[in-house]
């Protein structure tokens, strides 16, 4: 068991960034409740672009390299947010290797099946939203879920901010038919 | 068909995210009260955000397996995240969101008429021929086959009021009950406003018109039996527009019954000069004032109270006549006795111009103030604006912007197209151009034309929204605004067959990188045959995605899609005699067949009809393309040959042309107004008829495609 003086929230939780500094130092405990912690989100976030197993690995992915990416966080702002764009550039990395052809991994499970009225329609979206092609997907996950404005997302992708835009119109065109 | 004005998708989608500023947020919250259409547009776009932000559940095993890997030495080098972090979206504001617009395609009926080869010409009159304003009227018509089973029809009407309003209103009149006789009567309580009007004919649901090429006038009288002035002076403005050589005699007839009216003789004079050289034109204002102008002069004075118009019109009269004295005195009078009338401004702001000519900062200022003054004054905004848009000066177009269209909306458009050729003015040309296309494209039945059917009234606003829509387009996309502008296009795109506006919206994919929808543009540029040859620099431009299998069928697509839209026009009829006997140029008499197993054009036209006259040029060039490919052409005139050939080869037309001494033309086609084209089949039965001669080619293209 290791000891490491974790500091602690007022509930009784240990603070993120001592969480951080913990990993920092090698603590796997310290990286397992970051896990606990924060891998929902993380996995959401690639599941909104892959396919449940690239997503998957771009979870393990991002958690394995946590340690030494956590170099690089200047605690600029609140760690949850940083990660979450940690998962969205792995992901999009995962969607580039990706070779285009490849089909698609089965989405028949893992999304919440909420009971009520619109449970059918969220369902058809959903498929919607994953039959897009990868492209489209990538712009739209980008712009709807994760907040990017046209020309960040263009940097991220590497591509025009009007390719941006027009991805982002293609991509609802698509869904408004499929819907 | 209707158009039904509908919030863009892109102010849907905003509204559904809880994105909109407050006035937009309650504009589409109130039309979604109302439409069905659009609640379950924006329910959809909840549910694609709800499902796109769903968390899924987390799989099992994950943690053993990182954990696992970190403690085999696994290493994996994740891409950097520095930069600003966000939070999530919780919603954003688009500043510009596109305008309500999407044009319902309801099921479009075609206009297919039953054969009616029997047929003959209706009739249509009125007791007592010589009515007062207000007076009841006995209204018996005789119909044409095409309207003799209906239960009952509809008297509709096109009237101008007294006074020199230009405004022309549509209204139904009365209903038509059939008699024993197999007429249709009814009894008309004239509205006491009307002094003039055009009766048309048509069924209850507005499918057919039967209107006589607008020849069925109602004109007033008063009760000696004299026709009033207003009805005469509306009349004139009215007819103008179809037939100057009518509204020439109807300024004749002002002049003979109403001699204190300079009206007529302005008309006159100003037909006269225009059509005299410029030696002439002196010897003719000579003319008037030798022979007229003392006589109105005298009339006018003899009166104790002129009205307005009679001494703005001798203001205008005595300008034109370059008679100075004259000139001042009517002006003073005008000035002096009617200060604040529109006429009084509009001639100010005429004399303003003259008196500031060279000096445009200290013209701007004397508009100004004398819009200060005034308050009023279509005619000082237009003036002012135009003055503004020429200097390009942001700060004056928008200040006289705004004062010219709260005068009058229906400049809205006019001011918005301005404008859209100042960058720093585009936000506002887009608000604007919204607004106009708002109230300009909306289906009321009031605004429809009076020989239009309700289908083709629907049609034709869906056209005119779809040019006006790209132009919104354009502007959006000079803001930045893609997402806004690509909604806007794509509604552009199918709102009806409209080549010139394909053309405009491929360019701007093309700009825009965007190859489908560019290809998509393109193809039906090429696939309309009146286009063909411009498709080709686009085709350059968009490179190898307009070659291949993915450009053939593009290009198929299109050309199935615009035989759709033009056979939805298609009619189907026979001519009222199946062969014309026609009066050639030289002067021979020649029977044609109109059967002639080949699709054959039938153009009416006239030079003295100024839209018929408008597309002169157009009408030569696809005639001639048109008897180039063989396909026989009868363009026939409504006036002698003898006085209409120096008039085609002093403009350089080479289309040939016939004239109708029997009529036989004019009624085998049931009379039809200038300019009217048919286009008929290899049968020889009528099958396409368009008052727009760039139709023309597209039709013979459909029916020979039809025909192999």
């Amino acid at each position: 068991m290791e000891r490491t003086g974790l500091a602690l929230e007022s509930n009784g939780r240990s603070t993120d960034a001592a969480l951080i500094a913990a990993v920092r130092a090698g603590s796997s405990t310290a990286l397992a409740t970051l896990y606990t912690r924060h891998g929902r989100m993380v996995y959401a976030v690639a599941r909104r672009f892959l396919g449940e197993t690239d997503a998957e690995d771009v979870m393990q992915d991002v958690f394995v390299g946590l340690p030494e990416a956590l170099e690089g966080y200047r605690e600029r702002g609140t760690f949850p947010a940083w990660l979450r764009r940690v998962a969205v550039r792995a992901s999009l990395m995962a969607l580039r290797r990706r070779s285009r052809s490849a089909v698609l991994a089965r989405y028949a499970t893992g999304w919440p099946v909420a009971t009520g009225r619109s449970t059918e329609d969220r369902l058809a979206a959903r498929e919607a939203i994953d039959r897009l092609p990868d492209s489209l997907r990538a712009v739209f996950v980008l712009r709807e879920v994760e907040g990017y404005s046209h020309a960040e997302i263009a940097a991220q992708l590497g591509i025009t901010r009007t390719a941006s835009m027009i991805r982002h119109h293609r991509a609802w065109t698509q869904l408004r038919r499929s819907v | 068909m209707s158009i039904r004005l509908h919030p863009t998708f892109a102010r849907l989608r905003g509204f559904a995210r809880g994105d909109l500023d407050e006035p937009n947020r309650r504009r589409v919250a109130r039309h979604l009260t109302g439409c069905a259409r659009c609640r379950s547009e924006v329910a959809r776009v909840r549910s694609i955000l709800e499902a796109a932000s769903a968390d899924p559940t987390l799989p099992h095993g994950m943690l053993p397996a990182i954990l696992e890997r970190r403690a085999a030495g696994g290493r994996v080098i994740l891409p950097a995240a520095d930069g600003t972090v966000r939070a999530p979206r919780l919603g954003r504001l688009h500043r510009v969101a596109a305008i309500a617009l999407i044009l319902v395609a309801a099921a479009a009926a075609a206009l297919i008429y039953t054969p009616a080869l029997e047929a003959d010409s209706s009739e249509l009159h009125f007791t007592p021929e010589r009515p007062t304003p207000g007076a009841t009227i006995t209204v018996t018509y005789r119909p044409t086959s095409r309207l003799a089973d209906e239960p009952r029809l509809v008297l509709r009407a096109r009237y101008r009021t007294a006074g020199h309003g230009r405004a022309r209103s549509h209204a139904v009149l009365g209903t038509l009950e059939p008699d024993a006789a197999g007429t249709y009567v009814a009894q008309v309580e004239l509205p006491d406003s009307i002094v003039y009007a055009v009766f048309v004919v048509e069924n209850v649901d507005a499918t057919f018109v039967d209107h006589n090429g607008e020849r069925w006038e109602l004109i007033t009288h008063d009760e000696e039996g004299r026709p009033l002035f207003d009805a005469l002076w509306q009349r004139y403005s009215d007819v103008q527009q179809r037939d100057l050589r009518i509204a020439s005699d109807v300024a004749a007839e002002i002049v003979r019954l109403h001699p204190d009216r300079p009206e007529g003789l302005r008309a006159i004079l100003f037909d006269d000069v225009s059509l005299a050289s410029r030696a002439a034109a002196d010897s003719v204002r000579r003319a008037h004032r030798e022979r007229y102008l003392a006589d109105v002069m005298h009339a006018i004075d003899a009166i104790p109270e002129p009205d307005v118009f009679q001494l703005a019109g001798m203001v205008f009269y005595a300008n034109e006549l370059a008679d100075t004295a004259t000139f001042e005195r009517y002006r003073t009078l005008l000035y002096e006795r009617y200060p604040l009338h529109q006429a009084t401004v509009q001639r100010r702001t005429f004399d303003l111009v003259t008196a500031h000519r060279g000096d445009p900062d200290a013209l701007m200022l004397a508009f100004d103030t004398l819009y200060r003054e005034t308050g009023t004054g279509v005619q000082v905004g237009f003036s002012a604006f135009d003055l503004a848009s020429r200097r390009e000066r942001p700060d004056e177009m928008t200040l006289w912007g705004e004062r010219f269209t709260a005068e009058d909306s229906t400049f809205a458009w006019f001011v918005a197209t301005r404008y859209a050729a100042v960058p720093v003015l585009h936000d506002r040309a887009a608000d604007l151009m919204r607004t106009a296309i708002e109230r300009q494209t909306v289906y009321r039945e009031a605004d429809r034309p009076l020989t239009r059917t309700r289908d083709e009234f629907s049609a034709t606003l869906r056209l005119t929204a779809g040019t006006m829509l790209t132009e919104l387009g354009e502007v959006l996309l000079a803001l930045g605004d893609t997402a806004a502008a690509l909604d806007t296009l794509e509604v552009a795109f199918d709102a009806g067959w409209d080549p010139q506006r394909f053309r405009t919206i491929a360019a701007l994919h093309l700009a825009l990188d965007d190859t489908a929808a560019a290809r998509a543009a393109i193809a039906r540029v090429a696939a309309d045959p009146t286009t063909r040859e411009a498709a080709d620099s686009l085709r350059r431009q968009l490179g190898e995605a307009a070659s291949g299998d993915r450009w053939e069928s593009a290009v198929a697509t299109a050309r199935s899609e615009m035989m759709t839209f033009i056979w939805q026009r298609a009619v189907d009829r026979s001519p009222l005699l199946p062969r014309l006997r026609l009066e050639r140029p030289d002067g021979a008499r020649e029977t044609f067949e109109l059967a002639t197993g080949k699709p054959m054009v039938i153009a009416f036209w006239s030079r003295y009809c100024p839209p018929s006259y408008a597309q002169l040029a157009e009408m030569d060039r696809t005639l001639q393309r048109l008897i180039a490919e063989d396909v026989p052409v009868l363009s026939i005139t409504d006036e002698d040959l003898a006085k209409v050939r120096p008039f085609l080869e002093q403009n350089g037309y080479g289309f040939p042309v016939y004239a109708d001494p029997e009529s036989d033309a004019s009624r085998a086609f049931d009379r039809p107004g200038t300019p009217t084209y048919f286009v008929l089949d290899a049968e020889g039965r009528i099958r396409f008829e368009s008052n727009h001669v760039s139709d023309v080619v597209r039709y013979v293209y459909a029916i020979r495609t039809a025909i192999s």
